[in-house]
């Protein structure tokens, strides 16, 4: 079934085909998946379901958090040969609950697994969450990734996408940040062979002093093609609020190519709004000074690269995946 | 911070002089028959009659845009598509019918010629009513004059650019355009020759509810350099009018053009024109700017960096008031090798009015050491005004450098408070801060038309700043 995706909040001329990803989503696929592993859970309300995403069964996790917690929640989904998984995870952090949470899907196999996963994550008032999704499937995977976010009042959110995995990365999030609050979407996402890489994240500020960021990573590799969407909106009201967006498409091969549409709407006049993309191979000063220090080409661009990402991967408070995540990208470049 | 701004009746409005002008003919409507009689009366060759006919099928053809401002309302049939002044074209204008002439007058235009012009050409409605040029530039094979008479004297140059820079086909309301064109300006700078003084054409749109459908070919030939000076404007009526022009630029190796547009045509009018250039070898193209009329604006520049070394600039400024929608930008294709764009686009919204600054650009395998940077600032003057930006670039290597920078805000209430300090009242801080948000834009114009573009801003800040 075809399906027009990531559409953009305002269209614009169709000669480069940004307006929209349109995707096939094969009918056969049916989810098979023997479930995810959880290292604590006891701050959590679980509850899983069955439910329908396209026409396709899904599974459906509500995870209500309802108390503090230093060291993250790690759900780990290990997909091995036939598994597929189409599902819909909900996410509540309750008032003055402040949680921090991974969800590490990872592959046992190089099977063409498919994965579609669509988050919604509330925080109410007072609330924070550091949330990292992180997508280590096999180079042979289909991975869409949606998530819709509302940030209620004086909440905090760090929505951290590292996108690695799979032949197909189709990811987007739209999040509302309302009063007082800060909404931060950080994303790192690799290509490498053939991938198709497409996004599209749009962040509204609603409210007044409402504070969203969105700040994506990229390196592409090969004949990799990324198309970035991304959109900040303030509305009218949202007074003394501050949206900002930035997009860095690192293009380590001369064969990737890289398309960015980068919007900021604004219907209000007391913002500060911006924005900034850059597209292009590694900085060559950058180059220069560091192989002058003694470093070989590829140990400078591996430090450029990891200087440009690591503020993200901070983030995730999980040394071993953080490790992971760091061999996985050196490994290919 | 609420700046007010109180009613200066020291500005008056010169681009909204109504004119009363009895016309010799004026047709409605979009036939086959409206066509005929257009081509007819200009005396054209055969092959132009038979190529506003195919256009006029690919205007019934082709659909509206799906995206930007909406402008469904467009009847064309309302529309008087041919509106023929009652005046033969002029060399001098002691020889313009008076009406004309003061509207002209009051525009600066016989002024400026004077002064700072080496040619100049204007246009009433349909049809040009003036063109002149130095002699000396006609001695050494410049050529500059009405695009009409240029089908038949240049036949050679018509048939290698007309309507190959931009095709008949790009999009319906350039399919309308090659249906309807009349007036406009022809342009071609020889060799190695370099004008000292800019060419102006001025483009009045008089009658209500009519269109404009000039077109202009402008080629700047090898090592040669031009500035091209573009004037617009129309009196607001209640009838909806439109502007659908059409320039087509080829700037040749090594060879440099400056097209500076100040358009400020009536809050009544649809501007749906179209702009293309195309660059050879270390050619240049300045697109500079300044959009201040219109009830809807479509309008994005094209540069097509075909030739190494090529270059494109834009400097760029949108000024949108209560009930407009100004969507501007740019389009440019990287084609060749080490090319450059830069772009400064600035856009200021008030009393409800919206500005869109739109960007496409293209970099193609080939073109590596490619050079971008865009710059896009935009200034909200009220909470009801609205700004949107929305790029797009398309990258095929990796050895480039690109950038884009956008950004958002209102007038600080810190800098108000500075030029206060300063004795400065808070409508002259207001003013101080815009006029000098739009500087760099007004600064690349010669200095008159600074002042020219300085007075515009002055008019459009008329009530509430913000």
């Amino acid at each position: 079934m075809k399906q027009i995706i990531n559409e953009i909040p305002i269209k614009t001329t169709n000669s480069f085909k940004v307006n929209g990803l349109e995707i096939e989503i094969p009918d056969n696929i049916t989810t098979h998946f023997h479930g995810y592993e959880v290292n604590d859970d006891h701050n959590l309300i679980l509850e899983t379901t069955k439910t329908t995403i396209m026409n396709h069964d899904a599974v459906k996790l509500n995870i209500k958090i309802t108390s503090n917690n230093e060291s993250p929640i790690i759900f780990n989904y290990y997909f091995d040969q036939a598994d597929n998984l189409i599902e819909e995870i909900n996410i509540e952090v309750l008032n003055n609950v402040h949680a921090n949470i991974i969800f590490n899907y990872a592959a046992l196999s190089k099977e063409q697994h498919f994965h579609y996963l669509k988050q919604t994550i509330k925080l109410d008032n007072e609330s924070s969450l550091n949330f990292s999704t992180i997508n280590m499937l096999s180079s042979n995977a289909t991975s869409i990734i949606k998530v819709d976010n509302e940030v209620l009042s004086n909440a905090n959110l760090t929505y951290n996408l590292i996108d690695l995995g799979g032949s197909t990365k189709v990811s987007s999030s739209y999040g509302k940040t309302y009063d007082n609050a800060i909404n931060n979407l950080n994303v790192i996402y690799l290509g490498t062979n053939e991938d198709l890489i497409d996004t599209n994240y749009y962040y509204i500020n609603e409210e007044t002093l409402a504070n969203c960021a969105i700040n994506v990573q990229g390196i592409l590799l090969d004949h990799a093609k990324k198309t970035f969407r991304g959109t900040i909106e303030f509305v009218s009201g949202a007074t003394s609020s501050v949206g900002n967006e930035i997009e860095n498409c690192m293009m380590l091969s001369n064969d990737a190519s890289s398309i960015s549409v980068p919007l900021l709407l604004c219907n209000e006049e007391d913002v500060i709004g911006s924005h900034s993309a850059s597209n292009g191979e590694i900085n060559k000063d950058q180059l220069f000074y560091l192989m002058s220090k003694g470093l070989t080409k590829k140990e400078a661009i591996n430090i450029i690269i990891m200087a440009n990402i690591n503020p993200i991967l901070n983030n995730i408070n999980n040394e071993k995946i953080v490790n992971d995540i760091t061999h996985s990208i050196i490994s290919v470049l | 911070m609420k700046t007010r701004v109180e009613e200066n009746t020291t500005l008056q409005n010169i681009y909204d002089i109504k004119t009363k002008h009895e016309f010799v003919d004026k047709e409605y409507g979009l036939t086959k028959e409206t066509i005929e009689k257009i081509s007819a009366s200009k005396n054209e060759p055969s092959w132009v009659l038979e190529f506003r006919l195919k256009a006029l099928e690919l205007f019934h053809e082709l659909k509206d845009p799906d995206w930007g401002p909406d402008i469904s309302y467009l009847d064309i049939n309302k529309i008087a598509t041919y509106v023929k002044p009652n005046s033969k074209e002029n060399k001098s204008w002691d020889d313009v019918p008076d009406e004309i002439k003061n509207v002209f007058d009051k525009l600066g235009i016989p002024e400026s010629e004077k002064e700072q012009m080496a040619g100049v050409g204007a246009q009433f409605d349909s049809e040009i009513i003036y063109h002149n040029l130095e002699d000396k530039l006609k001695e050494r094979g410049v050529i500059y004059c009405n695009f009409d008479k240029a089908i038949t004297l240049y036949p050679e140059l018509i048939a290698k650019y007309f309507a190959k820079i931009v095709p008949v086909t790009d999009h319906k309301y350039i399919a309308l355009h090659y249906a309807l064109f009349s007036g406009g300006s022809f342009i071609y700078i020889p060799k190695g020759i370099k004008l000292e003084l800019p060419l102006q054409s001025y483009f009045r749109l008089n009658e209500p509810g009519a269109g404009q459908f000039e077109h202009t070919l402008i080629i700047v030939d090898d090592d040669a350099s031009l500035e091209f000076i573009e004037g617009c404007s129309a009196p607001g009526y209640n009838d909806l009018n439109l502007h659908a022009g059409c320039v087509e630029l080829y700037v040749g190796k090594n060879a440099h053009l400056r097209f500076s547009t100040i358009e400020n045509w009536s809050k009544n009018l649809l501007n749906l024109n179209t702009k293309k250039c195309i660059v050879a070898e270390n050619g240049k193209i300045e697109w500079i700017m300044g959009s201040f009329g219109s009830k809807v604006s479509m309008l994005y520049p094209l540069s097509v960096l075909n030739g190494e070394y090529a270059k494109a600039s834009y400097t760029l400024l949108s000024f949108a008031g209560n009930g407009q929608n100004l969507d501007t930008g740019l389009k440019v294709i990287h084609n060749a090798p080490n090319t450059t764009l830069y772009c400064d686009s600035k856009s200021i919204s008030k009393d409800g009015g919206i500005c869109t600054f739109r960007s496409n650009v293209y970099v193609a395998k080939k073109a590596v050491n490619a050079n971008i940077a865009i710059s896009c600032e935009s200034l909200m003057l009220d909470s009801i005004s609205r700004s949107d930006t929305i790029p797009v670039s398309n990258i095929n290597n990796n050895q480039i450098l690109f950038s884009h920078e956008a950004s958002v805000g209102k007038i600080s209430p810190d800098m108000i408070y500075y030029l206060m300090s300063r004795g400065l009242s808070e409508k002259e801080a207001a003013a101080l801060i815009v006029e000098g948000f739009a500087e760099p834009i007004a600064k690349s114009f010669p200095v008159e038309y600074a002042v020219e573009m300085n007075r515009l801003i002055n008019l459009e800040l008329e009530g509430t700043i913000g």
